[in-house]
């Protein structure tokens, strides 16, 4: 029995209560909304993390079919809240990460699994909808692939590209210490940043240790560490303020002086 | 963080609003071509207009223009965007504009959002606090309405209530004590009106009726803001721009809901076998933003003039102080951004290429500021 898969979609008609809700059973808690600043949630992401409830992935971005009255593409958010008792289950799921066929194969199971009006009849109560965690949970096997080898996963937070072989194997092994206990903090893909900088504003705004996979990376990909507080998103970081005030205020009032003087004439 | 100038956009789901900003950092980037200052998006905002830019391709590049294609927002997202100096990035005027979920504006779909009515209140403060309010139309639903039902729909469709609301509070901040004298800006921004033009490869005839039009259903939310705004002046620009502009509606249909309520369709067709699009009259917005951050200099200006005589170290603690508007203006007027970007044990030499530059980019708000309007663009007062 694994644990249950709570999906988020929106049915097709254009009004506001079919928008994007979670179908038949709401997690919780939104142990991943930390992240979602961290990445591009209407594209393909996916975020593992420790958290209160267990280790859970979210897994969003997943492409359906079917497109709402206005014409927009629907998509499918998956949220699976505690895998520790099947990290092999989390290994297939961060897998799709770097396969495209995997999200659309799953798409496409999950259309097989929840027609069109049937999400819209859930939407508006007029079908029962609890088992919809456990049947997406149950349908996963058969869209997944099955699970790949891991690497060596470095301590502490680092970021690689998804290009690059050992990076993936290093996520999947780092998922796979979450899920064990071994390792704390988050594993995520991101498609909102693609530099190392963009790496270490996300790891200093979340407090904790990262494996952040950049699926579209500006630069190499291979596998780099986020050295806690210093990297080369703060090089432009600025002393302390206070010597600067005395010691430079006789300088400073001169060139407000200066600067007036140069507004002045060229106004 | 240095503080940025704040503009906000405002309007219904689907409008186009994230099409627009995209739109009109497109254009900026155009219009600042040759000057030294370029314009600048922080990682992530460069990766989101990137990401819609693409899609807005892939659009175009279907043999069937789907005119909903583009993804929805999701999550409040700020577009972090500076002028800033070719030679130094430290010498830059910081814009911070908001983007949301069109959705979010309809207080019972809040409800329903984790957390909506918290990430909902502080996109009010930004509103709030945004010298210009950008307002994105949608031309096609104004334009094809013809029978009465399909007037009637109209303000459901561009659910006027709510933001008239919004626009409500925008203005009676703005006319409060402590906003008078700084500027207020808001752009009624007409898209999807491809059909309506002839000066961007179309034959449309139709752009003294879009402007009626949008007189015509925007005057209500009109007389509201200056209703509010009893102690000040807001300016208004009427700003009809093409995002694509090189797709063309073809047809309309008004289908009934399943609420029961007309919907809104329509078919556009590829004009020729365009595949990237031609904005245009975006750039009148960047333009707009540029004036009101002139304006305020003026007036901050003299201020730092008038007060020469007086203190100066207090002129400049205080405006550190100050939150808003006079805030960041102050800190850019006062020379403390020169400061602080001089203030790494610089030589005089580099302390002088610094003010070269911060003047540089200043110009370079200035040209922009005083560039001429497309004849598409209006002022209204
Ligand atoms: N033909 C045409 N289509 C446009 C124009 N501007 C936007 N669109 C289309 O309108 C649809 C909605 O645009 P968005 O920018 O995503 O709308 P939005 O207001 O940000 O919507 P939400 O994020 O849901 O609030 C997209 O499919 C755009 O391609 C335009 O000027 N002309
Ligand atoms: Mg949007």
């Amino acid at each position: 029995m694994t644990a249950p898969a709570y999906l988020m979609t929106r049915g097709r008609p254009r009004e506001n209560r079919y928008d994007y809700q979670f179908i038949g059973a709401v997690p919780p808690a939104r142990w991943w909304d930390a992240v979602t600043k961290h990445v591009q949630t209407t594209q393909r992401e996916i975020v593992v993390a420790r958290h209160e409830g267990g280790v859970g992935v979210y897994v969003t971005g997943v492409p359906s079919e079917r497109r709402d009255a206005g014409g927009t593409p629907i998509r499918y958010t998956l949220v699976l809240d505690d895998l520790r008792d099947d990290p092999v289950l989390l290994q297939r799921i961060a897998a799709l990460a770097w396969s495209a066929d995997g999200y659309e194969r799953l798409g496409e199971q999950l259309d097989k699994e929840f027609d069109a009006d049937r999400i819209d009849a859930i939407i508006r109560g007029d079908e029962p909808a609890e088992d919809v965690p456990a049947r997406t949970a149950a349908m996963l096997d058969s869209a997944l692939e099955p699970a790949a080898s891991l690497g060596d996963d470095p301590a502490g937070s680092w970021v690689g590209g998804v290009k690059d072989r050992d990076a993936r194997r290093a996520f999947l092994a780092r998922v796979t210490r979450l899920a064990a206990a071994e390792a704390e903090g988050w594993a995520f893909t991101s498609q909102a940043f693609g530099t190392l900088r963009g790496a270490h504003e996300a790891a200093a705004d979340l407090r904790a240790p990262v494996a952040i996979m950049l699926l579209d990376p500006d630069g190499t990909s291979s596998i780099q560490e986020i050295a806690p507080g210093k990297g080369p998103a703060l090089v432009k970081e600025r002393r302390s303020r206070i010597p600067l005030i005395v010691g430079l205020s006789l300088a400073a009032v001169a060139l407000i002086l200066a600067i007036v003087w140069i507004m002045r004439s060229s106004a | 963080m240095n503080p940025a100038f704040k503009a906000a956009v405002l309007g219904p789901t689907r409008v186009g609003k994230t099409t627009l900003l995209t739109a009109i950092l497109d254009e900026t980037k155009q219009m600042l071509a040759g000057t030294g200052v370029i314009i600048s998006l922080d990682e992530r905002t460069q990766r989101r207009v990137r990401t819609h830019r693409q899609e807005m391709q892939q659009a175009l590049l279907q043999r069937e223009f789907n005119a909903y294609a583009l993804a929805g927002t999701q999550d409040e997202a700020y577009y972090h965007v500076s002028l800033q100096s070719v030679a130094d990035e430290d010498v830059r005027i910081p814009f911070s504009i908001l983007d949301y979920p069109g959705k979010w504006l309809d207080p019972d779909f809040l409800d329903t959002v984790a957390d909506g009515k918290r990430k909902w209140r502080e996109c009010e403060e930004h509103i709030k606090a945004s010298v210009m309010l950008l307002v994105p139309i949608d031309a096609s639903i104004l334009m094809e309405a013809e029978t009465p039902p399909q007037r009637g729909a109209v303000p459901g469709l561009l659910q006027f209530g709510d933001v008239e609301e919004v626009a409500r509070k925008w203005a009676s901040t703005r006319n409060l004590a402590e906003h008078h004298h700084e500027p207020a800006v808001l752009v009624l921004a007409p898209l999807k009106c491809e059909k309506y033009f002839d000066d961007n490869g179309g034959w449309g005839r139709d752009a003294d009726e879009l402007r009626k039009r949008v007189a015509e259903w925007y005057g209500p939310m009109l007389d509201i803001v200056r209703g509010e705004a009893t102690q000040r002046d807001i300016k208004i620009i009427y700003a009809p721009i093409d995002t694509y502009g090189v797709v063309e509606l073809m047809e309309a249909d008004w289908p009934r809901e399943s609420d029961g309520r007309l919907g809104f369709r329509a078919h556009y067709r590829i004009r020729g076998d365009k595949t990237t699009p031609s904005v245009k009259a975006a750039g009148a917005v960047m333009t707009a933003l540029c004036q009101c951050v002139v304006d305020g200099w003026a007036v901050a200006e003299g201020r730092v003039l008038a007060a020469r005589q007086h203190d100066y170290a207090r002129l400049v603690a205080r405006d550190r102080e100050r939150k808003g508007f006079w805030g960041t203006i102050g800190y850019y007027v006062s020379g403390e951004s020169a400061r602080n970007a001089a203030d790494q044990g610089k030589t005089a030499m580099e302390i002088t290429q610094i003010e070269q530059r911060q003047q540089q980019v200043r110009k370079s708000v200035e040209a922009l500021a005083a560039t001429a309007y497309d004849p598409r663009v209006e002022p209204w007062s």
